[in-house]
């Protein structure tokens, strides 16, 4: 398949910093892709050499099949709405959005008819004639998406969109982008920190680390078989236990671990063997606490509610920690901290990790 | 809030009195309609008439406002190309040095300034006047037109202009389109400051003028030296006017605005 956007083995160093590392990445047309690491992954780095405003040191980025690395920033068809917004403070709503197609030097007329578009599309109408600081911080973030949007841009990357907004505002903002995206068909690329947001909004996601893309593929691909134990921590919760010598009973396995103090179950895979060092990796959703029964032993240490979900944390007898999900249904709740309980799960809740 | 304590407030008093109180006394007896200036003699604005009507004294303020204008032009252009190298390009070679060489003249003794460049324009050959003067009150403010365009360079947000480059402008006319009118206040504050420090200056313009150019502030001066009478309180008083004018001026224009606080 032809990429729409295709970074190939692009790297950017500042100094003897590495920022970006040999990175190749597809992203089809209409993909709503996301780029997900800790702050100093590279991440931001990347987008801003998609925008053009970094230079790479080495590598190509490709746009529908031009190539654009040396393409300055304002002769991109990429427009990128920024953390803080950038909206010029001294310019109406209505100029700010109006602003980059003056650059294009369209005819007025058209100007005028494009803005009320998207102004409509985002309830930007009423407020076309405020000033940016008379906006609040919804309303601001609406804004800076129309100036970019109004370009028709083939790529919009987005930094950090929804950082500054509060939680509640957040969730609906990620809902209204996902919408945009879809009526406008446009290909959205989206720099984030936060794994749920990216788990919300993508169709893939790219988890970074230090310079380097770890793993790219669907949220439930990353969340269901994530590459490393890294990729399972930093996407949700995971218990994750050295593993041992591992008996085979069809497409069982059944794992001595001396972490988790006992033995485990999981499915057998082709590509991990249980010859050398792995691991075995589950989520706490998917773990199960009984007072009584088989699995591993442990004692009750912290409990929080959570409205949607009671967590439990338990030590196991091996001294390792164990994180545990119960969805709440409803139903009466009979774990108390204090209490012995037994963790076990299907051998297909558990996946084995190599790394 | 907390009452603050007596020994607090009386000297809060003190200070203030030691400081204020001299240009008070200035103030009010330049009202004064006696002829000696320590005698109240009852309120009168004859000095002030005597002042606007002494010829010398018009001429002295005239050419003090020409100086204190152009030098001021001057010394924000300059101190706003100097601030934007200093907070743009930041990390270059004598990055550190460049700072330093920017605000030094902030302190550097007045009289030292003063005498090498009239060394230097005597080198030269350029004859002493309100050119020289110009020159030399244009080097002086500048630096303090700088730091005045540093600061508020600094806190514009740098992505403003990345906005405007990725809406399509090329970056030379996103600087002047997106930074520029950000930075306007900040260009008066510059001004202002330039220019009251310039027309109150008495140390670098008596070094560098020359025969026939005489500054107010020169004029004052050599006048007290016949004697002090209510004509240079009068004077002394619209100076002290116009310099505070500029300055508060220059606060107002200069503080962020209270309008972007105002989120709705």
């Amino acid at each position: 398949m032809q990429s729409y956007v295709s970074i190939e083995s692009l790297s950017k160093s500042f100094g003897l910093f590495t920022a970006v590392d040999d990175i190749s990445i597809g992203i089809g047309k209409g993909e709503f892709f996301s780029l997900l690491g800790p702050s100093g992954c590279g991440k931001s780095t990347l987008l801003r050499m998609i925008a053009g405003f970094e230079t790479p040191t080495s590598g190509v980025v490709r746009l529908d099949g031009e190539e654009v690395t040396d393409v300055p920033a304002h002769r991109r068809a990429t427009n990128m709405m920024f953390q803080s917004y950038a909206l010029f403070p001294h310019l109406s709503v209505g100029k700010n959005i109006a602003f980059g197609l003056q650059q294009d030097r369209l005819a007025r007329s058209e100007i005028r008819q494009r803005v009320s578009e998207v102004a409509e599309k985002l309830q930007l109408t009423a407020l076309l004639d405020r000033k940016p600081q008379q906006l609040s911080g919804g309303q601001r973030q609406r804004v800076a998406l129309a100036r970019a949007l109004v370009k028709r841009p083939k790529v919009l990357l987005l930094d950090e969109p929804l950082g500054a907004l509060d939680k509640n505002l957040r969730a609906e903002t990620q809902h209204e982008l996902v919408r945009l995206q879809r009526e406008l068909g446009l290909t959205f690329i989206i720099v984030t920190h936060d794994q749920h947001e990216a788990m919300t909004v993508s169709s893939r996601i790219a988890i970074m680390r230090q310079g380097k893309v770890l793993q790219i593929g669907s949220p439930a691909e990353v969340y269901e078989t994530p590459v490393s134990r890294y990729v399972a921590k930093f996407l949700g919760e995971a218990n994750v236990f050295e593993g041992g010598t591992a008996r085979r009973s069809g497409n069982e396995l059944k794992i001595e671990s001396a972490e988790a103090g006992g033995s485990v179950l999981a499915t057998a895979t082709d590509h991990i063997s249980t010859s050398g060092r792995y691991w075995v990796s589950v989520r706490p959703e998917r773990v199960e606490l009984n007072k009584q029964g088989s699995g591993l032993e442990g004692v009750v240490e912290q409990f929080s509610y959570a409205g949607s979900g009671r967590h439990y944390r338990v030590r196991l007898k091996s001294g390792a920690t164990l994180d545990a999900l119960r969805v709440n249904l409803g139903a009466q709740d009979d774990l108390s901290v204090g209490d012995t309980v037994f963790a076990s799960w299907m051998p297909q809740a558990a996946r084995l990790l190599a790394d | 809030m907390p009452q603050p304590s007596l020994f607090n407030r009386l000297s809060i008093f003190a200070g203030l009195t030691f400081l204020y109180l001299p240009i008070v006394v200035l103030v009010v007896y330049s009202f004064n309609a006696s002829r000696l200036v320590t005698v109240w003699g009852g309120f009168s604005a004859q000095w002030y008439t005597a002042a606007i009507s002494n010829q010398s004294m018009v001429e002295g303020a005239k050419v003090s406002f020409l100086v204190a204008a152009i030098s001021a032009t001057f010394a924000t252009a300059l101190g706003s190309l100097a601030a934007i190298v200093a907070v743009r390009i930041r990390r270059f070679r004598g990055h550190h040095i460049f700072n330093g060489m920017l605000v030094a003249p902030m302190v550097m003794p007045e009289v030292v300034m003063g005498v090498s460049m009239l060394l230097m324009f005597v080198t030269l050959g350029i004859d002493r006047g309100p050119v020289t003067i110009t020159l030399a009150h244009a080097t002086f403010t500048m630096c303090f037109a700088a730091v005045v365009m540093q600061s508020r360079l600094a806190e514009l947000d740098p992505s403003l202009e990345e906005a405007a480059r990725d809406l399509g402008c090329p970056p030379f006319l996103a600087f002047i389109k997106v930074a520029v009118p950000n930075m306007a206040p900040a260009f008066v504050s510059a001004w202002l400051l330039s220019f009251t420090l310039s027309l109150d200056d008495l140390v670098l313009s008596s070094f560098t003028t020359g025969p026939g150019a005489s500054t107010l502030p020169m004029k004052v001066y050599s006048q007290i030296k016949f004697g002090v009478t209510p004509e240079v309180n009068a004077i002394s008083t619209i100076i002290l006017g116009v310099v505070v004018f500029g300055l508060v001026t220059s606060r107002i224009v200069s503080r962020p605005s209270a309008k972007s606080n105002l989120a709705v």
